[in-house]
């Protein structure tokens, strides 16, 4: 991941996953559509160990036996799936209790999916370099609202009301790497009132 | 530069703590409180006069807790340039000598799970003032301290009576080395590992941290290398019009500073980038850690504290 080359600098730009070679284990953490950045992964490297990788994922069912077909234990040790995020992010954390210094993180998926896996990698002490993220899937914003403090999910458009307190919230590409979100403010702070047309950008 | 201020300090306490080890005592002749500092921060003694003087940096192994004294440790090197000669044989209770303000190049980076110290021989001084931070915090660490022998490694008596259970000491004479590649293989994650002791220690820890997969932010070193002797050559100063000559002992600061120059300085071993220099012309031998590899290569600048001239064509701004 690097940082914007033009625009606001913390908007975040996401890469093709890719293996790095000093990683020692892989802790692979997908959601529906990221299944593909995983698959791709590794299929790429010829220096990922199958008994050295955990494959963590969530998707619909048909995704979830697509994911089992492929991630077979010649490919990868470690397979589990779950029903949904919270219950893979549960044992995301647990996995990362027992890890060691070694292990780097390849997350796929949406973009509000990426920042919850990141956050709680760093809550257990991982820093950027231990983690690279692949966007596949909707691009939705977390918006966060300084007004109320309130974190707006799955945004799609520009302008938006916050479900905290009913501001119209413009949301700019300012983004917070702490929040995994992005910035919103009061759209007619400046002239009560008037709120522009919004704008589906976000899918 | 805050670091530059000097301030006059008496000698109030010295121990031999191993047969080459000795722990000074400062304080303050003014009678005044030091500056409070963080765990591992050094400071510079100004020491000596003329052609016998030097400036050495050494880590405070004290707490912060007593600023009314700085206590540093000195390991003597009989064949190093004399600046731990001078401190072990001329310095006695009640002398004075001058040091500079505390500044941190090794600070400890708080939001780690775990601190891994590793410490070789004199390299243990600035984990002292670390393991007291850490034990007032309540944070998880470990300290790894190889010594030779007991009689010679600095500290043990005071770290053996430590029964947190975080402390190991390895001896050579009782052949239990210290397995470096062993100790970073199954370290939990969000661990960050700190060493400081010879050469050859630090090399290890970066080398074997990076083939382990450990991402560069967690691994943190701190050598104290004094200037390499090498050839003696002379330095054009482009704004004042001179010519200075570096002896093959000397460094180019030490030269710089016996010609009246003020150059801002910290860590004086190529670290820190204080002192660093825009070179006009010539090529400049570099030497240190700081400038990165683009940087050396333009020759463009360079860090007088350690790095020297190939030949007589170096030009310096000052």
């Amino acid at each position: 991941m690097t940082e914007a080359s033009s625009g606001i600098r913390s908007k975040p730009q996401y890469m093709k996953l890719q293996h790095d070679p000093l990683s020692r284990w892989n802790l692979l953490i997908g959601e529906s559509d990221g299944l593909v950045g995983l698959i791709n992964l590794l299929s790429s490297s010829s220096t990922i160990k199958p008994d050295m990788t955990t494959f963590l994922y969530t998707g619909t069912p048909v995704e979830k036996a697509y994911a089992h077909s492929y991630f077979t234990p010649e490919r990868c040790s470690k397979v589990s799936d779950f029903e949904d995020k919270d219950a893979l992010l549960i044992a995301l954390s647990e996995v990362l209790e027992e890890s060691f210094m070694g292990t780097h993180l390849y997350i796929s998926g949406s973009e509000a999916f990426l920042w919850k896996v990141q956050h709680i990698a760093h809550k257990c002490g991982m820093c950027e370099s231990e983690i690279n993220l692949e966007l596949l899937g909707s691009e939705a914003r977390c918006v966060y609202c300084p007004h109320c403090e309130t974190m707006n999910e799955g945004v799609t458009t520009d302008i938006s009301e916050c479900s905290g307190c009913n501001l119209s919230l413009v949301n700019v590409d300012h983004f917070s790497r702490e929040m995994g979100a992005y910035l919103g403010f009061r759209v007619d702070a400046e002239n009560p009132g008037i709120i522009p047309e919004r704008k589906e950008l976000y899918k | 530069m805050t670091t530059m201020f000097s301030t006059p300090v008496s000698v109030t306490n010295i121990e031999q703590l191993t047969p080459l080890i000795k722990a000074f005592t400062f304080e303050r002749t003014d009678g005044l409180a030091f500056s409070p500092f963080s765990a591992g921060s050094h400071v510079v003694v100004s020491m000596g006069e003329g052609h016998d003087s030097h400036k050495n940096p050494y880590s405070l192994v004290g707490h912060s807790e007593d600023l009314k004294q700085y206590r540093i440790a000195i390991r003597h090197e009989a064949n190093g340039r004399g600046g731990s000669t001078f401190m072990h044989e001329q310095i006695e209770v009640g002398s004075q000598l001058e040091i500079g303000s505390p500044y941190n190049l090794f600070p400890l980076h708080w939001l780690a799970r775990k601190h891994l110290f590793i410490a070789g021989g004199v390299g243990i001084t600035p984990f002292m003032a670390y393991i007291k931070d850490m034990k007032m915090m309540h944070k998880n660490f470990e300290l790894h301290y190889a010594i030779r022998n007991k009689k010679n490694g600095a500290f043990v008596d005071e770290l053996l009576r430590d029964n947190s259970g975080k402390i190991f000491i390895y001896s050579n004479e009782k052949h239990e080395p210290l397995d470096i590649s062993r100790l970073l293989d199954k370290q939990p994650l969000g661990t960050h590992v700190y060493v400081c002791g010879p050469h050859q220690m630090v090399e290890d820890v970066l080398r074997l941290s990076e083939q382990l997969g450990w991402p560069q932010s967690a691994v943190h070193s701190e050598e104290f290398t004094a200037p390499d002797p090498g050839k003696s050559f002379t330095v054009k100063l482009a704004r004042s019009d001179r010519k200075i000559h570096v002896s093959e002992r000397e460094s180019l600061l030490e030269a710089l500073e016996r010609s009246g120059l003020d150059i801002p300085y910290s860590c004086r071993g190529g670290a820190c980038g204080f002192c660093k220099t825009e070179v006009i012309s010539g090529t400049p031998e570099h030497r240190d850690y700081y400038l990165s590899d683009e940087e050396k290569s333009s020759n463009k600048c360079m860090m007088p504290c350690i790095s020297r001239a190939k030949n007589d064509d170096l030009t310096l701004d000052l």
